[in-house]
C-alpha cells in the first residue's frame, strides 16, 4: 500500500456506499507506539486505512486483520473499522500511518 | 414478491488460530439479502473431554460398591461431551463476520457451532398435537437480515476458535447459506423464514 492507492481506495469505497467527497473529510494520524505497546482506537464511524505495510505490528479491527509475521492468514485488510486494535511486537518503536476518514453530518 | 435464492459458501479451515477471508458472489439479479445460515462439518476427531465429567452415571470414578470396592478404575468415556460444557467442550468452533460493500463496517457477526442443542429431537410431549409452546426444541432457521444490495460481493471473515482452545490443528468446514431476494417472479413460492411471526404462530 502507498499513499496513492490509498487514496484511489478511499475515493472508490466512499461512492460505493453514496458518500461524495463533500460527505467526509480526511486526516493523516501517525501513531507512535512504544516498544511491546497495544493501544486502541475508536473508529466506530469512521474509517482508518493504512498507508504503509507496516512490520511487527498487529492490528486487528470488527472487519480487519493486519499482520506480515502471522502464518495463519489468508489475506491482510488495509481498511478498519470499529474498534481498531494496535499491539507493537518488537521490542523498540514502532510507527504506524493511517488515513482516518470521517464522515459529516448530513 | 420476489423469488428468493439460495447462495452457498464453502469454508475450509485446517489450522489452530486460522484467519480465512472469503467472499460470496451473488447473481446479478440480487436487490436484497435476506437471511443467513450457518452449518459445519467437523473432520477432525474430537476425543471426549474427559476433565468435564461429574460424578453421575456418565462418568466420575465409579463410587464405592457396596461391598466396599471402588469400580471405575477402566478408562472413562464421557458420553456427553458437549452437554456439558466447558472451555474445551464448547461446540463453538469461531466467529464468522460478514461485510457489504454498499454499508458501512460489517452487518452480521455470529459465533457457530457445529452442534446445535434443542435442534433436532422431537418434542412429542404433547403427542401428535402442535409442539408445546413452552418447549425449547426450535428447529434452525435463517437469521433474518433485510439489507438492500446493489453489489455482487459479499466479504466474509471467519476467525477460528475451537483450534484455540483445544490447541490442536482441527479441519472442518463451514458453510454459509444466504439467502437473496432476485427480480424474478415468484411464482407463488414463499419460504417460512419469509412469512411474518404471526402467520407462523400454532394454534392451540
Amino acid at each position: 500500500m502507498n499513499t496513492e492507492l490509498a487514496i484511489a481506495m478511499i475515493e472508490s469505497r466512499m461512492r460505493d456506499m453514496g458518500y461524495t467527497p463533500l460527505d467526509y473529510s480526511t486526516s493523516f494520524k501517525h501513531c507512535v507506539l512504544q516498544g511491546k505497546e497495544s493501544r486502541e482506537i475508536e473508529a466506530y464511524n469512521e474509517f482508518y486505512f493504512l498507508e504503509h505495510d507496516p512490520e511487527d505490528v498487529n492490528i486487528k479491527s470488527d472487519f480487519g486483520f493486519y499482520d506480515l509475521s502471522y502464518q495463519k492468514a489468508n489475506e491482510l485488510k488495509y481498511e478498519h473499522q470499529g474498534l481498531i486494535l494496535l499491539y507493537n511486537q518488537s521490542a523498540i518503536i514502532n510507527h504506524v500511518r493511517f488515513i482516518q476518514v470521517i464522515l459529516k453530518h448530513k | 414478491m420476489s423469488r428468493a435464492r439460495l447462495i452457498v459458501k464453502e469454508v475450509v479451515m485446517k489450522r489452530q488460530g486460522e484467519i480465512s477471508f472469503f467472499q460470496i458472489r451473488l447473481p446479478k439479479n440480487a436487490t436484497r439479502i435476506l437471511g443467513i445460515e450457518t452449518d459445519v462439518f467437523m473432520e477432525s476427531f474430537l476425543e471426549a473431554d474427559t476433565s468435564s465429567s461429574g460424578s453421575g452415571s456418565h462418568g466420575g470414578a465409579g463410587g464405592t460398591r457396596p461391598d466396599g470396592t471402588v469400580g471405575g478404575t477402566t478408562a472413562e468415556v464421557n458420553r456427553r461431551p458437549f452437554l456439558k460444557w466447558s472451555s474445551t467442550s464448547n461446540p463453538v468452533v469461531g466467529k464468522l463476520k460478514l461485510q457489504s460493500m454498499d454499508r458501512n463496517n460489517i452487518f452480521f457477526e455470529t459465533w457457530v457451532p457445529f452442534v446445535f442443542l434443542n435442534a433436532s429431537l422431537p418434542d412429542m410431549s404433547y403427542g401428535l398435537f402442535p409442539k408445546s409452546p413452552y418447549s425449547l426444541i426450535v428447529l434452525g432457521k435463517p437469521k433474518p437480515i433485510g439489507i438492500q444490495c446493489s453489489n455482487a460481493i459479499i466479504n466474509g471473515l471467519f476467525t477460528d476458535d475451537i483450534g484455540i482452545r483445544k490447541n490442536a490443528d482441527i479441519k472442518y468446514r463451514v458453510k454459509v447459506f444466504v439467502w437473496v431476494q432476485t427480480t424474478e417472479p415468484t411464482n407463488g413460492v414463499v419460504f417460512d423464514f419469509q412469512r411474518t411471526n404471526k402467520e407462523l404462530e400454532v394454534k392451540l
